[in-house]
């Protein structure tokens, strides 16, 4: 089954003199895959996940989320999010803002209690969990973050540079946290900078630039196509047509 | 209906930790005790002017907090992107107008009926007491007033800058107590053409005229007829639902 089905995606932001952000955008991802989605910054990997989550309301080509349009509240109901500025309530604690969020997915009183503390405990936040939001490091808002996506225990997983400002411990303990996330079934789309985690995480990587998709599959077969001698990063240079070196 | 009471909860629970309240109660505390102790140089009626003044400041002090906390509900949150795993979820753009909306009123009004308060405890002690019919009319006022000022906040953060829609909304405001009177004055004066524009001006601005009592107050005059009151009820909902309807629609058309 499809999760996310975009084909041929337009958008086009709204200040008169810019350029299309997606031009022609074409992208699968199957339940149960871990989806690795790369680019250079400014590619239109934010404005994909925006598409995906709803949060862009006019563009052009057809996007079906879990088979149903991306603004459908059923399907928002099974979709964990992680943006990239993890930014919350600075007048709440971690605790606080996982309970509303429960709330607003309608998870019971007793349910969303237990599930906070499991999930305060799986982001490392146990000593800062009752303390308000205003004092906490990047790092810190990432684990908040992370533990924000999983409070519905969701189908398909949006994780948009998961480990950005994180130390190398809590950085190697998400990793982990993703791949079980994997075998419970769950699909992931993960959009990252990072190619050596990409690399270690995903089944499947789709690469884009200027809006347009350069090359998706296997990351065996893409590396094997190549001659399969080439390391994920050269491969990766010479797809985005970099040629600093 | 769920989403938008959470997001009314968090609005309240903003306003009290954000201690924007707190500073306005102790100056409205601090000038209400002052004028206590004054007597203008022995001058008669004093609890006139203290009711005059007192509530002038309460409902200053309502608006104030209510244009400032309107008006930043949008901004802050695009600005901080809070907004983007809270429409993540299943939340639509309408919960989240009506959400913030609900939770402003209540939120001011809260901090409204605390001023409210202070001010008939410290007219009391003064002297002269305001007719308890009065009293109800008058508050039921400010609510409505602090309804239609919040949905019109939220509408101008929509169009305009956090700081360009607060201006705008102390505009209007003073715009329309001071010269809404004289406005209807011209309407009437005026034939063909321009009384039909004139008229037209006159019944789309907000009329926060209507929701001002002080001067019914410090002269401790009759209540109202009961028409008078469901008519300005009446009135306050169409208004702020027009208001909010417009806001919803701008806001379902925003890239984030």
């Amino acid at each position: 089954m499809k999760y996310i089905e975009i084909e041929k995606l337009y958008v086009n932001y709204e200040s008169k003199n810019s350029k299309e952000a997606l031009q022609g955008l074409d992208l699968n991802v199957y339940k149960g895959q871990i989806y690795g989605f790369l680019g250079p910054n400014g590619a239109g990997k934010t404005t994909t996940i925006k598409i995906i989550l709803g949060l862009i309301p006019r563009y052009k080509g057809k996007v079906l989320i879990m088979g149903a349009s991306p603004d459908n509240l059923s399907v928002k109901q099974k979709i964990g999010f992680m943006p990239e500025i993890a930014n919350y309530y600075w007048y709440l604690t971690p605790r606080e803002l996982l309970y509303m969020y429960a709330q607003i997915f309608g998870i019971s009183k007793k349910n969303a209690l237990a599930k906070i503390e499991k999930l305060i405990d799986l982001s490392d936040l146990k000593d800062a969990a009752d303390n308000l939001m205003r004092t906490f490091s990047k790092g810190m808002m990432q684990k908040v973050s992370f533990a924000q996506a999983l409070i519905n225990d969701p189908d398909l997983l949006i994780l948009d540079e998961p480990t950005s400002g994180l130390d190398p411990v809590s950085r190697i303990k998400m990793r982990d946290v993703i791949k079980e996330l994997h075998r419970e079934g769950k699909t992931i789309f993960f959009s990252s900078h990072e190619l050596s985690e990409v690399e270690m995480i995903c089944d499947e990587v789709a690469i884009i630039k200027d809006g347009k998709l350069l090359r998706a599959g296997k990351l065996g077969d893409l590396l094997k196509k190549k001659g399969g001698s080439t390391t994920f990063e050269s491969y990766f240079l010479s797809i985005i047509g970099d040629n600093y070196r | 209906m769920r989403q938008i009471w959470i997001l009314a909860q968090n609005t309240i629970k903003a306003l009290i930790r954000k201690k924007d309240f707190y500073v306005f109660f102790i100056m409205l505390l601090v000038l209400l005790v002052s004028l206590l102790s004054e007597n203008f140089f022995g001058a008669r009626n004093v609890s006139r002017y203290i009711k005059d003044i007192g509530f002038f400041c309460l409902w200053l002090f309502s608006f104030i907090i209510a244009v400032t906390f309107a008006s930043k509900q949008l901004p802050e949150e695009i600005d901080s992107k809070t907004i983007l795993p809270l429409l993540a979820k299943p939340v639509t753009r309408t919960h989240f107008i009506l959400g913030r909306f609900l939770g402003t009123v209540l939120a001011s009004s809260s901090a409204y009926t605390i001023f409210y308060f202070l001010y008939i405890v410290v007219t009391s002690i003064k002297g002269e007491g305001i007719a308890f019919s009065l009293v109800i009319q008058a508050y039921i006022m400010g609510i409505c007033f602090l309804s239609l000022v919040s949905a019109i906040s939220i509408l101008l953060t929509l169009y305009l800058t956090l700081s360009a829609g607060i201006t705008v909304s102390f505009v209007i405001y003073f715009a329309i107590i001071w010269f809404a009177d004289k406005l209807r004055a011209i309407v009437i004066s005026r034939t063909g053409i321009e009384s039909v524009l004139l008229n037209i001006v006159y019944y789309v601005i907000p009329h926060y005229e209507f929701y001002d009592l002080r001067v019914r107050l410090a002269h401790s005059w009759e209540a109202f007829p009961l028409w008078v009151l469901s008519g300005v009820i009446v009135y306050t909902i169409l208004y702020t639902s027009v208001v909010l309807y417009i806001s919803c629609s701008k806001l379902k058309k925003k890239f984030l």
